[in-house]
């Protein structure tokens, strides 16, 4: 599906605080990766590019959708980094996303966490969330696949 | 202003008002142009630029581009079918990824309404380079109707062909 080549993430996965600086479309939206005591945060600070329809304004849907994303990306490498960790060790590619928009997301500052749901050989199914002023109502939710290790013969 | 399709995102939103401060979106930001937009449906050029790439070992658009612009247009799809625009939000956006997009190629996007309800309206949208035949991804995805704000942009469009 994709190219022989390595990906360029191959570099940065032993820090998450890397992460999005090596995805230039992520870096682009501005999207930054940390850890604290509760695992991966991820923020994605306001900026006007990152509006859909500025008339309201709001930030786009599928930026909502793309943080989320992101998020649950960064949450499958920072497990796979555990070296004790049995499962799947390639750079995640995304399969489906689907994402549930619970609230408007207003022009500020967003923030998101990840769940990883089952973390196998093959397949990661994470739930991401984010919000913005209070966690406790999150503006999206998002149920993410990814592939860790490429298929057998039969793929 | 439908005589001289195709017309940028960006332009579009300037000539019907809806650019306030010369802000013009994401979609405005990511230089899509608007290339159909008639009873038939819509489709919209997303012209390759760098800084879309998803990961430059891979040398792939990134996945997040692709829900935003399947977002975009499952939800003007509702718009172009409505009796009297009104205001939508998206409530669900499910992606398929069925194959990577290769950094260089210019992403076309279209969609389709299959239903407009009282409440809910039902879209689907698709992503494909070079062949229609072979999308690189699909979507589905649900909006709600009658929400807060003014009617997207695309509305005033739309009721200006009329016209």
């Amino acid at each position: 599906m994709t190219s022989k080549n390595a990906s360029n993430l191959e570099v940065v996965t032993g820090d998450i605080a890397g992460l999005f600086d090596a995805i230039p479309f992520a870096h682009w939206l501005g999207l930054m990766a940390g850890k604290d005591s509760d695992g991966v945060l991820c923020r994605m600070p306001f900026a006007q590019r990152l509006i859909g329809n500025p008339n309201l304004p709001a930030l786009h849907g599928g930026i909502v959708a793309t943080f989320l994303e992101a998020t649950a990306l960064a949450v499958v490498v920072d497990a796979q980094n555990n070296p004790d960790a049995r499962c799947g060790k390639e750079i995640p590619r995304v399969i489906s996303t689907t994402v549930d928009y619970l609230r408007p997301a207003g022009p500020k500052d967003t923030f998101a966490r990840a769940e990883i749901i089952r973390l196998g050989t093959r397949l990661a199914t994470v739930v991401a969330t984010a919000w913005q002023d209070d966690l406790s109502r999150p503006v999206a939710r998002a149920n993410c696949h990814f592939l860790v290790a490429s298929g057998g013969k039969a793929s | 202003m439908f005589d001289d399709l195709p017309i940028s995102w960006a332009e579009f939103r300037r000539r019907s008002g809806r650019a306030p401060n010369g802000h013009v979106g994401v979609m405005g930001e990511l230089g899509a142009m608007i290339e159909r937009l008639d009873a038939d449906g819509i489709r919209v050029r997303v012209p390759f630029q760098p800084t879309i790439v998803g990961d430059t070992g891979w040398n792939v658009v990134h996945s997040g581009l692709l829900m935003i612009l399947l977002d975009s247009l499952c939800g003007i799809s509702i718009i172009q079918k409505m009796a009297a625009p009104s205001p939508i939000a998206t409530l669900d956006l499910r992606v398929d990824y069925l194959r990577a997009v290769p950094a260089g190629e210019d992403l076309y996007v279209t969609a389709n309404c299959h239903k407009i309800g009282r409440n809910v309206a039902f879209t689907t949208g698709t992503i494909y380079t070079n062949d229609p035949e072979d999308p690189a991804a699909i979507a589905n995805g649900s909006f709600m109707l009658g929400t807060a704000g003014d009617p997207p942009p695309m509305a005033t469009m739309l009721k200006g062909q009329g016209a």
